[in-house]
């Protein structure tokens, strides 16, 4: 049975982050950041398709922040945020935001809604690896149930792509 | 005349096609052309060969017509509609549409514009002078090159099938379709070309593995997944995404 759009989805409902600040809400914006090289090209000035790799969200989750819960919200402040927390030789290009609710409406063929946004604080393997702005999109639980088509997650990588790169920052 | 030849032929007329007044083949107006000479084209596979220096000798007389209309037309010999079957015979036999790889449409133009240059009712360098270099050209070099930047990096630059497939899809978006995003997974080397910012959710991409198929991907009025293969014909699946309307219209 498809997840419903409109209300939370199994994986959604039973998750509890560690030291979560509960739920993600519809009205909050889920932050990705483009990093130069591995997710930006700057000789083509394209984000890309490392951005949203297939893996992401054929086997795992794809790891997002809650905008509303960073230490900034945009320019300087947000682009000091990813730096810190990423490779030293790289660099923030730009950030996507797109809001929770058009993630969990998101729509794949023949099989109705595609993505959950959960609150996964989980940011490392180790237990201390724990962030309350961290999440994560997923696929729905019966997505996972039914096994999954390549074609129909290349779709998926592509739409969630698309989405993101219409919400930057 | 099939089904499919009497949907490109309708295609191909509706295109908007540059300086197609004022060319004429041997008498024969453009309208003439694609009326007349191009179904007979497409009647039956046609090749086309090429020697060592890149000059072109056309096998057929109708081939011959239809492509000096195009090189003086400056349709990107890639956007022209394939005339031979998916298989060459012989390494000096190439197909419209489908280039080997050391052959570029730009080395077709300018080989076309010299073997053909007396039939032409405008000089050749008139002809030259009015070239708009197709912006496929430039992507296809900058895409030919990274096998060479790419080489012993741990980044995996786009197969030679993966060209030939792109060359394929090239034939048969529509003339004047918006350039896409065109994007490397250097992982795989797989291409992908998307068409974004089409308002909404909305979005048409085209996955090149490289492995004689494409993934045809949509998010329009409903979201469309295809996995098409590029042997046998199936290509012309494609095409008819392709000219669909509501694709055509996101895509000008």
């Amino acid at each position: 049975m498809n997840c419903p759009i409109g209300e939370l989805c199994a994986i959604e409902e039973g998750y509890v982050g560690a030291q979560s600040p509960g739920r993600v809400q519809d009205n909050e914006r889920m932050a990705r950041a483009a990093i130069d090289p591995i997710h930006f090209n700057p000789k083509s000035g394209q984000v890309k398709v490392a951005f949203i790799r297939h893996d992401d969200i054929a086997h795992g989750n794809l790891s997002v922040w809650r905008l509303g819960k960073l230490p900034a919200q945009q320019g300087e402040g947000l682009l000091n945020f990813f730096e810190e927390r990423s490779n030293p030789d790289h660099r923030i290009d730009s950030v996507y935001a797109p809001p929770a609710s058009a993630l969990r409406t998101l729509v794949l063929p023949e099989s109705g809604r595609g993505f959950s946004v959960i609150d996964d604080t989980q940011t490392g393997p180790n237990d201390e690896d724990v962030n309350p702005a961290h999440a994560a999109i997923t696929l729905c639980q019966h997505k996972r149930d039914h096994g999954q088509d390549e074609v129909k997650l290349t779709f998926a990588r592509e739409a969630l792509k698309n989405l993101f790169l219409s919400h930057p920052v | 005349m099939n089904s499919v030849q009497e949907l490109q032929r309708n295609s191909l007329l509706n295109r908007p096609r540059r300086a197609e007044r004022s060319i004429t083949i041997d008498g024969q107006t453009a309208t003439d052309l694609y009326e007349q000479v191009l179904p007979r084209v497409w009647a039956e596979p046609k090749p086309i060969l090429v020697d060592s220096k890149g000059a072109i000798t056309p096998t057929d007389s109708s081939v011959e017509k239809m492509m000096t209309y195009w090189a003086l037309s400056s349709t990107p010999i890639t956007a022209a509609p394939k005339v031979t079957p998916a298989k060459a015979e012989t390494l000096d036999q190439v197909m419209i549409g489908s280039r080997r790889s050391s052959f570029s449409s730009d080395d077709a133009y300018l080989a076309l514009a010299g073997h053909w240059s007396p039939l032409f009712d405008q000089s050749v360098d008139e002809a030259r002078a009015t070239e708009v270099p197709s912006p496929w050209e430039a992507v296809q070099r900058d895409l030919i090159s990274l096998q060479t930047d790419w080489e012993g990096t741990e980044h995996t630059a786009p197969s030679e099938q993966a060209l030939r497939d792109l060359d394929t899809v090239i034939s048969v978006l529509p003339m004047n379709a918006v350039m896409p995003d065109v994007e490397i997974d250097d992982g795989n080397g797989e291409i992908t070309l998307a068409w974004r910012n089409l308002g909404g959710n909305q979005f048409i991409s085209i996955v090149i593995p490289g492995n004689q198929s494409v993934m045809f991907l949509a998010q329009l009025d409903n979201p469309v997944v295809e996995r098409v293969s590029l042997t046998g014909g199936g290509d012309l699946s494609l095409f008819r995404h392709f000219q669909s309307e509501i694709v055509a219209r996101v895509l000008e």
